[in-house]
């Protein structure tokens, strides 16, 4: 039997989806970018000589030795709240996209799990709430209880829980239909070891994939929100749009630089995220 | 060069293909000549280079493949190498191809009818009346119904077998010099393979057509084919006609081939033994999907230490009733009997020593090994669970069991892609066995290996069954494969039992019409040799 005797040839997957992405011009792109606006986000706030509430100037000020990037409506340097802003910004939506993709994957795969009536019933049900407007949603909960920073995580994690439940609950259905998921019960796995060794390790792909989408809609939700004055410390990049428009005519950049670090942050992530999905296809196509 | 009606078809001229990456040769350099009107049979197993070499008459290299040198020419037309230009105009026109899987080669948002249309509009039949009219005539060609209506159905409307006829009018729509067919009965069942291999040779009689057939079933190329070519790693290692394959074919893995056949005329009969225990019964089990009924109050016993076989085409309700027995089918009437306990319908409620007892082993074996865990673990795994072992006995059990399916320790830190789908499917016999299981239930086990591994498969049973006393319910369409490892068989249409038997009697004296049709096919394959 020489068939049965050859010797496997060995890969390590987790590099190859490194390298891959790694060979993908998009992806270093994507991370470049990423990187530009997260190192300087979460070191800004130590690298600033000033006080970001401090008036440095007059206001609607352009560039200018002292102000790199002109002072906004009150006066206040503007690159020096830009780095101060987005600490709080990045941590919160991380944070909540972390937790609201988690929660979503544990709903969906315990959705795939049911029988197929339960399983369609609470589908229905979950599809209610994408159908309700997020914003709306939001802004009522933050009404209610404060724009603390952890009702504005919460509120922003809960969004994404129907959204990443409906894709996690089809990613698991389909695996959940394969052979060895069967195997698996024939062996006598309890449904709690075939949830975690069978099913998770399988759709981790697809809930990776998701995890980017909801990182920049994370980002997107928590700016409207500061726009709408809801914000924890009241220096967010998003708050800095709506303080500003005002001055745009006469100094634009006090709008724009906080418009183009976010533009560039969730296109990078979109980048990368897509590069990533793309090694990871390629990956399982082998 | 104008192409005269004797001129060869196809010429592949030194051609070597290499994989991009490594270098290494897929088709090291082949010379191939395929004269007119002939059907020649590639023959070989997977990754032997067959698909390659055939997809080569398309011109066309898999991504990642890589054409160092040499030349392929179609009716004269050059489409690997130097010259070529406008493989458009050549492929469909002037060879076309039919791909192993009907079901992803027909557009499913097309109906039958403009799939057809679509080849002759893409070469230049505009007019539409005679589009369809030829339409029609090629439907009736290959035998399907040629109504209007048919012509408006969707591909999933359709059966296995009427999708891969649908693709084979596709194929001979403009009257092609090459028609390329890459294991196009592969997922079809004996008796549709049969009607589909005739209507083969049937266009091409018609057509002129010469077609290149790419399969690893060497009983069926000998059954219909002209020339047989057998690859081994990349190169033609025989080439001599059909007729005379068995007696022409010196090379030693033609003959290794040969030999791993199932023999039925050599075969000693297989005594029948009286047991005096079932392992095994199944008392009027009516499996249902939703409102149909798979299976018709179907009464088995498999008495202890023998194998029955359950024969039947796809849609029979083989697969159901062996699903019901473990477990993974739990909506049917009747009862599952092991040792004379009824057990629980889901496999979920049925205690530890049931599960253990009765083991299933899955007919795609990559399919049946969790991807992401080494497949040495999917063996600990069932060792640990089902036979209460601590780890580090569970992994030596699982070395034993490994060892014993013919495989080495060093294969199982492999992850299932990994492996071969031989090595796979001993993988996941060894976890079966780790079980010890009292019932080894075995679904089509051996139908998606090639016919050497299929082979060392069915011996490895067939020894296990005797050492171990091992009762087995074994699901095939195979009726010689049936006769080979059972004492007993039962025969299945649409859900019912025609034929119930030991297999010696079955298969000499069939008294149902059905089974008389299927010991025919399979008879008329095996006389070819």
């Amino acid at each position: 039997m020489n068939a049965a005797n050859s010797t496997p040839v060995h890969d390590d997957r987790r590099t190859t989806v490194v390298a891959r992405m790694l060979r993908d011009p998009r992806s270093v792109l994507g991370t470049v970018a990423v990187v530009l606006v997260v190192v300087p986000a979460v070191v800004g706030p130590h690298l600033a000589t000033r006080d970001p509430e401090e008036f440095a100037g007059a206001p609607l000020l352009g560039p200018a030795a002292g102000h790199l990037l002109g002072t906004d409506i009150l006066g206040r340097d503007v690159l020096t709240r830009l780095l101060a802003g987005g600490q709080t910004f990045i941590i919160q939506g991380a944070l909540a996209t972390l937790i609201g993709v988690t929660l979503g994957a544990g709903v969906g795969i315990a959705m795939a799990m049911l029988s197929r009536r339960a399983s369609e019933l609470l589908l229905s049900v979950n599809d209610t709430f994408i159908v309700i407007p997020q914003i709306l949603v939001s802004l009522l909960v933050i009404t209610r209880f404060g724009a603390t920073p952890p009702v504005l995580v919460a509120v922003v994690a809960l969004s994404h829980v129907a959204h990443t439940a409906r894709v996690a609950r089809a990613a698991t259905s389909h695996v959940a239909s394969s052979d060895y998921v069967l195997a698996a019960a024939g062996i006598g796995l309890s449904r709690r070891r075939i949830a975690a060794h069978e099913l998770l390790p399988n759709v981790l792909p697809v809930l990776l994939v998701e995890l980017g989408v909801r990182l920049a809609a994370s980002f997107v939700l928590l700016a409207s929100l500061n726009f709408l004055g809801f914000g924890s410390s009241g220096l967010e990049w998003g708050r800095m749009i709506e303080e500003n428009k005002g001055g745009l005519a006469v100094q634009p950049l006090a709008v724009m630089a906080p418009v183009l670090v976010m533009a560039v942050f969730l296109i990078g992530m979109n980048l990368v995220r897509d590069g990533a999905s793309r090694a990871l296809a390629a990956r399982s196509a082998r | 060069m104008t192409p005269t009606a004797d001129a060869p078809r196809a010429e592949i001229r030194d051609l070597r293909i290499v994989v991009r990456a490594s270098g290494e040769a897929v088709v090291p350099g082949i010379d191939l000549t395929v004269e007119a009107g002939r059907i020649v049979g590639l023959a070989g197993e997977t990754g032997s280079g067959k698909s390659t070499l055939g997809l080569s008459l398309l011109g066309y290299v898999a991504p990642g493949l890589d054409v160092r040198a040499g030349t392929v020419r179609v009716n004269g037309q050059p489409v690997v190498g130097e010259g070529v230009q406008n493989l458009r105009s050549v492929r469909g026109r002037t060879v076309s191809y039919v791909p192993q899987d009907p079901s992803s080669a027909l557009n499913p948002s097309l109906r039958v009818g403009d799939i057809v249309r679509e080849v002759m509009a893409a070469h230049g039949v505009l007019d539409r009346g005679a589009q369809r009219r030829r339409a029609q005539e090629l439907f009736s060609a290959v035998g399907l119904p040629a109504d209007a209506s048919f012509h408006r159905r969707y591909p999933h409307e359709l059966s296995g077998g009427q999708k891969q006829r649908v693709a084979i009018a596709v194929a001979f729509a403009l009257d092609p010099a090459v028609v390329v067919m890459d294991e196009p009965t592969t997922g079809l069942d004996v008796s549709t393979t049969r009607k589909v291999v005739s209507l083969v040779r049937e266009m091409s009689a018609r057509t002129g057509s010469s077609v290149v057939f790419v399969s690893h079933d060497l009983r069926l190329l000998m059954s219909f084919a002209d020339r047989i070519l057998v690859m081994r790693g990349g190169e033609i290692v025989e080439d001599v006609p059909a007729s005379r394959f068995a007696e022409a074919a010196t090379h030693p893995y033609s003959r290794k081939l040969l030999a791993s056949l199932p023999d039925t005329t050599t075969l000693a009969p297989r005594r029948y033994r009286r047991a005096g225990t079932y392992a095994l019964e199944l008392a009027a089990v009516s499996a249902r999907y939703g409102k149909t009924t798979a299976t018709h109050a179907v009464s088995l016993r498999v008495p202890t230490g023998e194998c029955l076989a359950l024969v039947g085409e796809s849609g029979s309700g083989k697969t159901t009733l062996a699903r019901c027995v473990a477990g993974f089918h739990s909506d049917y009437d009747g009862d599952v009997l092991v040792a004379d306990a009824v057990l629980p319908r889901a496999v979920e409620r049925r205690a530890l020593a049931q599960r253990r007892a009765v083991q299933y082993v899955f007919q795609n074996p990559h399919a049946s090994l969790n991807p992401r865990r080494s497949v040495g673990d999917s063996v600990a795994l069932a060792a640990a669970t089902l036979g209460g072992l601590p780890r580090r006995q569970a992994w030596s059990r699982a070395r034993e069991m490994v060892e014993r399916v013919g495989l080495r320790a060093d294969h199982m830190v492999a992850l299932p892609h990994e492996l071969s789908g031989g090595q796979c499917q001993r993988m996941a016999l060894a976890r079966a066995l780790a079980a010890q299981p009292d019932v080894l239930v075995c679904d089509e086990v051996t139908s998606s290996l090639d016919v050497s591994v299929q082979a060392g498969i069915v011996d490895l049973l067939q020894d296990l069954q005797k050492e171990r006393r091992l009762s087995m319910l074994f699901i095939t369409h195979d009726l010689t494969l049936a006769r080979v490892v059972a004492e007993n068989t039962a025969v299945l249409l649409d859900g019912t039992v025609v034929e119930y038997g030991d297999s010696q009697s079955v298969l000499q004296a069939p008294r149902h019409d059905y089974t008389r049709r299927l010991v025919e096919a399979a008879q008329a394959t095996h006389d070819q040799m």
